[in-house]
């Protein structure tokens, strides 16, 4: 057995420690290094979860399973569907959605504001910074936090917004390398010497730039979140208490070290190494779950939690970079300045918001699209469900061509734990069951959800039939329909049938076939003329579109006229 | 690739199957038990590894006999994983609630003529 002895035995030099810069600079490091392998490992981790959606909805139900068929968390809704804000007309629905995003915009410039000069305040940490270093540390963090607030705002206005933010990443790094100081350090924590080559410090720059690219593009940012909670959280709690006993246990790292192999020391360390593994795995997900729970309870949404998990690593990076190096010089208070920074930021974005907008239902929208493959008809469809989050909840069939868009930490978390199928309706579920499984109301900052109902294979068909029946307008995408399309050519059948077309609002391009579309209308005894269309010929005209959806959502008041019997 | 299955219990809950080999469970099958929740497999194979490692090592094996074992543990977890998590399913009374279609049959190649 060890000799307890070795507790009293001499530590190994402070340039061999884990944490030989200190824990706080440590932390900071190995959370900037999670966020790097996260927006590296995003692509790799988006292909496979398309790939399991895609697998998961080939899946027929072969038995049934037992009463408690699960049903993806979600707020119980009001069954009634309601008018949000009061608006009843299209004009009013309109007006309100404006509102709400402008309430969102104006809280989140406020909040960038408020960053960025809490910034200035927070550079006096360095007590060699006079007014241009102040001034120097501001402008970079207000570079770095232009990105996490790009997101928050709707996707029209950050159109260039991605290419902006990664330009003033890549700049904001160049500056912080630059004017560092006499000891400057890059913003990974690196050691930056004065000798550091500029080619090497642009390559850094260059690099983070592509992870920050990772971190906020629209297809990306909601795998990188996971991926870093659970990369992050797992190693501070499987390397902290190693950084702790290196300086409180004496030389009994060293002889663990020096155990021969086989041994039984050997092995128990092995064995205590990997359940602190798997216990930091175990509270990265139970850390993942809480933040779902937030947004599954309306808290924040799905858009702002990445800019306030980015904004807090940015927040520490730059404390770590701007603290003094010198020994003794560092106070304990310095060492929590990103709290009071994250904090007054939050404060101003909640205050900027004011209090929650009425909660009540508002008009539902259901997308159902050919599941194309070409990223640029996505664009249109990212558009208007982005907007109608302000005025209503957005509902689909969860499928593989906009699921990198939509993934929500929960859906996340799941994909991650491989509990993606609990996901998954097996079966037609009850009406009931399927209005509890969808989330209606907006959350604190007015969004409404965007609800992805995944579906086996044996389950989609009645499914889709009920939301149709659930929404109150219908954006049907025929880009790209052929008659060899078989699972939207069964949906412009029910929607004939069930006498839904004054709710639906047609996309078409050149690509689609106009001519099987009447014929599935006149099969089910309608008039090909009742199906509003929207042909497009160049830009995507979602701003057209998503009037078109609110003037279907308001004549939605009327009765629906069923389909003549055969 | 192998096939998607969904075993399911009579109290609804569900577990993931595919067949096939496995690259998780061959590199590290411990790690593949904890992904598919079967807890104790995970904590009996994470001791057989550590003791089998230890016996290798006190047994003063050769290098290019433990490069076979660890060959052989590799292509036998990834193998028989999937294999073992139907096992323990069946066992415990769950079963197949949901599968992929089975692939369409090829069309038999015409002869050239």
């Amino acid at each position: 057995m060890i000799d307890l002895g070795c507790l009293q035995g001499p530590l190994p030099p402070a340039a061999d420690m884990l944490f030989s810069d200190g824990v706080f600079d440590s932390i900071a490091i190995m959370l900037l290094i999670a966020m790097l392998i996260a927006a590296v490992a995003a692509p790799l981790v988006r292909r496979r979860y398309r790939q399991r959606v895609v697998r998961l909805m080939g899946l027929n139900q072969v038995a049934r399973r037992g009463p408690a068929v699960r049903q993806a968390d979600g707020a119980t809704l009001d069954s009634s569907s309601g008018q949000a804000g009061g608006a009843t007309d299209a004009d009013g629905l309109a007006a309100l959605a404006g509102q709400r995003e402008q309430r969102v915009t104006r809280a989140t410039a406020a909040a960038w504001m408020v960053f960025v000069f809490t910034a200035a305040w927070v550079a006096g940490i360095d007590p060699r910074a006079d007014l241009s270093g102040r001034l120097g540390f501001a402008t970079v963090a207000g570079l770095l936090a232009l990105g996490p607030a790009l997101i928050n705002l709707p996707p029209r206005w950050s159109r260039w917004a991605l290419a902006v933010g990664v330009i003033a990443c890549v700049a904001a790094l160049v500056l912080m390398g630059s004017v560092g100081g006499d000891d400057a350090a890059d913003a990974g924590g690196a050691e930056v010497d004065e000798e550091m080559p500029v080619w090497q410090l642009v390559l850094f720059a260059l690099l983070a730039g592509a992870a920050y690219l990772a971190m906020f593009h629209r297809t990306l940012r909601g795998q990188v979140l996971p991926l870093f909670v659970v990369l992050s959280v797992g190693l501070v709690v499987f390397l902290a208490p190693v950084g702790y006993l290196e300086r409180h246990a004496g030389s009994c790292l060293s002889l663990l070290d020096a155990a021969q192999e086989g041994s039984l020391l050997k092995s128990a360390a092995m064995l205590v190494v990997t359940l602190m593994i798997v216990s930091g795995l175990w509270l990265s997900f139970v850390l993942l779950g809480a933040l779902a729970r937030l947004i599954d309870r309306g808290w924040v949404s799905e858009l702002s939690l990445p800019s306030v998990v980015a904004l807090a690593v940015f927040a520490v990076v730059m404390v770590m970079n701007q603290l003094p190096d010198e020994a003794g010089s560092r106070s304990a208070w310095m060492l929590w300045t990103p709290l009071p920074w994250l904090a007054v930021t939050l404060g101003a974005y909640a205050l900027a918001l004011g209090r929650p907008s009425a909660g009540g239902p508002g008009p539902q929208l259901l997308v159902l699209r050919v599941f194309s493959e070409d990223t640029r008809r996505h664009t249109l469809l990212d558009e208007v469900q982005a907007r109608w989050r302000y005025v209503g909840a957005v509902h689909q069939i969860g499928g593989p061509d906009m699921v990198a868009m939509n993934v929500d930490p929960y859906e996340s978390t799941l994909f991650l734990a491989n509990r993606l199928h609990e996901l998954f309706l097996p079966e037609a579920a009850s009406p009931a069951q399927l209005r509890s499984s969808l989330v209606t109301t907006p959350d604190r900052e007015g969004r409404y959800r965007i609800n992805e109902v995944f579906c086996f294979n044996t389950a989609w068909r009645n499914t889709v039939v009920q939301l149709m029946h659930l929404s109150d307008a219908i954006a049907l995408d025929l880009r790209g329909l052929t008659a060899q399309r078989e699972g939207t050519s069964f949906e412009i059948g029910q929607l004939a049938h069930g006498g839904l077309l004054p709710r639906v609002v047609a996309v078409g391009d050149e690509s689609t076939d106009w001519t099987h579309v009447e014929a599935l209308l006149q099969a089910e005894g309608q008039d090909p003329r009742q199906l509003k269309r929207l042909v497009i010929t160049e830009a995507p005209p979602s701003a057209a579109l998503f009037t078109q959806l609110l003037q279907a959502a308001a004549s939605r008041s009327a009765p629906a006229v069923p389909a003549p019997s055969a | 690739m192998g096939r998607l299955r969904l075993y399911a219990n009579e109290q609804g809950d569900t577990a993931v199957h595919e067949s096939g080999f496995s690259w998780l469970a061959a590199i590290s099958l411990p790690a593949w038990a904890l992904q598919h929740r079967l807890y104790g497999l995970a904590a009996v194979s994470l001791l057989a590894i550590l003791a089998s490692g230890a016996l290798a090592a006190r047994s003063g094996l050769g290098e290019a006999w433990q490069l076979g074992l660890y060959a052989t543990g590799f292509v036998a977890g990834g193998y028989l994983a999937s294999h073992l998590q139907a096992w323990l399913l069946q066992r415990r009374g769950w079963f197949v609630s949901a599968e992929e279609s089975l692939p369409k049959p090829r069309p038999p190649r015409q002869a050239r003529p």
